[in-house]
């Protein structure tokens, strides 16, 4: 069955993009009915009830007083927009929500399936209120918001700084009407906020408005004419925004302005070149204002330039060669450009999405366990129950026997770590089931579940299958660890891997060994005068070897031993069933045994004589 | 007898565990199954997507390139709307018009539709930006004056026509954020 998609949406204060993780592993962006990927977060209300949302909403908004933008600005206060037409007074999440509810809509034809989940991205500084105000414009959209992300953080993911082991990041985001500067501090796929500074009303429609006036200036000068009619003004900013859309390319561009208006002499028409040089010129002012935050941001981060491992510059007005040589200046560093600076927001939302919606696997997110949890078991083997990295909240059983006949109680030892033997990680708690009535080894069965809940608890419980009876711990410290602590244990496993190995087979054949041991004695009391007197002493034989051989921790004896012992014991087995009885319990009691040490159920089938391994 | 029910054990025991053996197998192969469907079909989903977004491409290819042309339409429009005294000068723009349509049908023949609303047509926000309000008597809503042209391309808007609409209201729109502050 697919994965379920969850999009991504960067909502914005005058635009917002919607995106998501197709099957490849690529993040698409959804254009609108319109054709363009960005939408304007404006919703409008006609007299008859009509809503109006996007590029239409934008443009009937001088028409309409019951046009709602920027609405981005009021999320999370109480203030209300009154609706005229309707008579109606609406919140900030409820006119957000049309914004979410149309995004929703168009991406489901664009997808051709339903979307119920997205993320959401929000500014870094956004507090609870205007948080949770987004996530309820998302509930009344009919989207189940899966996470709401900062909006550098969406950026940093969009450029794969999720992979990055540590790192300050400075997000640098000059949109069309507000401009951002965050500092994150990233390790292991967490992103932290450090610092915020901004200015809520600087954009590249600040540029654009000095161009514009620039030309209504010399227009004046030059034609004696004073252009101040609403066509005028338009032309002038469309002149001015495509000038400086070409000069982000080019050192030079040409302003054309043909019959641009009406004087004495018939119409007027305005061409003039403008550099790159004057143009820099005439908006420095602005630029100077780009300053202030990154400054700002740094001394609060307590950090300085070069203490900033990668700059991240999005938002469509950071296309403007001056703000990139500024940041470059600023901060000394090659600048990161190869995510479309519009839309990094959207696609971050997007890899979010697939993030928690299982499609992208290699980003460790912080709700997995860090370290591998499992209990001690015979011969101070740690057996895992949950595996490190597992996400969470999870629960895992496992059934497990005694290790000696009439064993009345067995220790559970949590551990937490990456080492094969128990002793060596750490030991998170203990706990005693009790009242195991008195059976042979093995035969009771015990039902050990670990579960870790959302927040990280781990509770662990013994369950006697037999009897009912259950024991259970409760650990609220196990995510305790500090990242060093974890990344140091988990470095200690991979160097001690092969010595921790020979160690583990060696306890593990010894554990066989004794296995094998307890059921030769259990043969010989039980049949011992059924067998002929040379049976009987080759076995006794056999049983001394191995016992002194085990004694002497004597590895190569015990495994030639065994050996011969598996293949005298799969002959028998085929030739005739009398000699080891197959129901009989074949667990061993070690010398260094601790009352509880247990065994696996599955060991316990190992261990029985006809079984062939 | 002992012996016989002994091994009919072993074997009863070897029989649960081969049944075992067939449960994990079969659900090992329903899995590899399911994901080499899912692959499958991920790829065929991928294929799919990527031709609609190709027909999409191949559909609105000129659409940059319209753009571009746009305000030299609209220079034409321009100059075509002075009138003259002059004779000459009207022979001049005669020619200039058909230099105009020329260009206009290629335009079209690409499947480019002008929007050209007329003064009365009732403002519609689908294919039309008001750039201005002006007040008047009577019905509100309706097109007092078409500043540019607006041009569409198959489904897509390529540019709205810039409009100035009437209404009845003395009173400026109000407020409620700072897009309408930049567009005035």
């Amino acid at each position: 069955m697919a994965k379920e998609i969850i999009i991504g949406i960067d909502l914005g204060t005058t635009n917002s993009v919607v995106s998501y993780l197709q099957a490849d592993g690529k993040v698409k962006v959804i254009p609108n009915p319109e054709g363009t990927n960005t939408t304007p977060s404006v919703v409008a209300f006609k007299p008859d009830g009509e809503e109006i949302i996007g590029n239409a909403a934008k443009r009937q908004a001088i028409t309409n007083s019951d046009t709602v933008s920027s609405i981005k600005r009021k999320m999370g206060t109480t203030d209300k927009v009154h609706i005229n037409a309707l008579k109606k007074d609406f919140t900030p999440q409820e006119i957000s929500a049309k914004v979410l509810a149309y995004m929703k809509d168009y991406a489901e034809k664009s997808i051709g399936k339903r979307v119920s989940k997205a993320v959401i991205t929000v500014p870094a500084y956004f507090n609870d209120a205007q948080r949770q105000a987004t996530k309820d414009a998302g509930k009344i959209a009919g989207l189940e918001v899966a996470r709401i992300i900062n909006e550098p953080t969406a950026a940093a993911l969009s450029y794969g700084m999720e992979s990055k082991k540590s790192g300050k990041i400075l997000v640098f985001d000059l949109g069309g009407g507000t401009f951002d500067v965050s500092i994150l501090d990233i390790g292991d796929g967490t992103f932290e906020v450090i610092s915020t500074s901004g200015d809520n009303h600087l954009g590249g429609d600040d540029w654009d408005k000095v161009i514009a006036d620039y030309i209504r200036a010399q227009i004046k000068i030059e034609k004696g004419v004073d252009l101040n009619d609403k066509m005028a003004m338009q032309r002038f900013l469309d002149a001015a925004e495509k000038a400086k859309i070409e000069l982000s390319s080019s050192l030079e561009t040409t302003i054309s302005l043909p019959f641009i208006g009406m004087g004495k002499t018939g119409p007027i028409n305005y061409e003039a070149k403008l550099s790159r040089a004057k143009f820099q010129d005439l908006t420095k002012h602005l630029l100077a204002r780009c300053e202030i935050p990154v400054k700002n941001a740094l001394k609060d981060a307590k950090l300085n330039a070069n203490q900033i491992d990668e700059v991240l510059l999005i938002g469509g007005s950071i296309r403007m060669p001056a703000v990139q040589e500024l940041v470059k200046r600023l901060l000394g560093k090659t600048l990161n450009l190869s995510v479309n600076p519009d839309e990094a927001v959207s696609i971050g939302a997007a890899i979010q999405g697939g993030v928690i919606s299982g499609d992208v696997k290699d980003v460790v997110l912080l709700d997995v366990t860090p370290l591998t949890l499992g209990i001690e078991t015979l011969g101070g083997v740690l057996t895992p129950l949950i595996t490190r990295n597992t996400t969470i909240p999870t629960t895992k059983s496992q059934i497990f026997s005694t290790a000696a006949d009439n064993q009345p109680a067995v220790d559970i030892m949590v551990y937490q770590g990456e080492r094969p033997m128990a002793h060596d990680n750490k030991l998170l708690g203990h706990f005693q089931l009790t009242g195991i009535k008195p059976a042979r080894r093995g035969e009771p069965r015990i039902e050990v579940t670990f579960s870790i809940d959302v927040n990280g608890i781990v509770n662990v419980k013994a369950k006697d299958l037999d009897t009912q009876k259950e024991q259970s711990i409760e650990i609220k410290n196990s995510s305790g660890l500090s990242k060093e602590d974890i990344d140091r244990m988990v470095r200690e496993a991979e160097e001690n891997k092969e010595a921790d190995e020979k160690r583990k087979a060696d306890v593990e054949l010894k554990n066989k060994a004794e296995q094998y041991l307890n059921s030769i004695e259990q043969s010989l009391q039980e049949k011992g005068d059924k067998i002929t007197p040379e049976q009987k002493a080759q076995t006794e034989k056999l049983r001394d070897e191995l016992k002194e051989a085990i004694n002497k921790n004597d590895m190569e004896t015990l495994r030639n031993r065994i050996n011969e012992l598996e293949q005298a014991a799969q002959m028998m087995a085929s030739a005739q069933a009398g000699n080891g009885d197959p129901t009989a319990s074949a667990n061993p009691t070690s010398d260094d045994a601790k009352p509880g040490e247990k065994k696996k159920k599955d060991d316990v089938v190992d261990a029985d004589f006809t079984d062939k391994n | 007898m002992k012996k016989e029910a002994k091994l009919s054990e072993s074997l009863q025991n070897e029989v649960n565990k081969l049944k075992e053996e067939i449960n994990k197998l079969t659900a090992d192969n329903n899995q590899w199954k399911n994901a080499y469907y899912k692959a499958y079909a991920d790829t065929e989903n991928l294929r799919k997507s990527i031709e609609k977004d190709h027909r999409e491409a191949l559909k609105y290819r000129a659409e940059g390139f319209i753009a571009n042309l746009l305000p030299i339409m609209d220079g034409f429009h321009l100059a075509l709307a002075n009138p003259t005294p002059s004779e000459e000068l009207k022979n001049y723009l005669v020619g200039f018009t058909y230099i105009y349509n020329n260009l206009l049908k290629v335009l079209e023949d690409e499947g480019v539709k002008e929007i050209s609303p007329k003064i009365g047509d009732k403002y519609d926000e689908r294919t039309m930006e008001a750039i201005e309000t002006i007040y008047q008597e009577g019905e509100p809503n309706l097109v007092t004056k078409v500043n540019m042209k607006g041009y569409s391309l198959k489904e897509h808007l390529v540019r709205p026509a810039m409009v100035v609409v009437s209404t009845n209201k003395k009173e400026t729109p109000k407020e409620n954020g700072d897009n309408q502050e930049k567009q005035a």
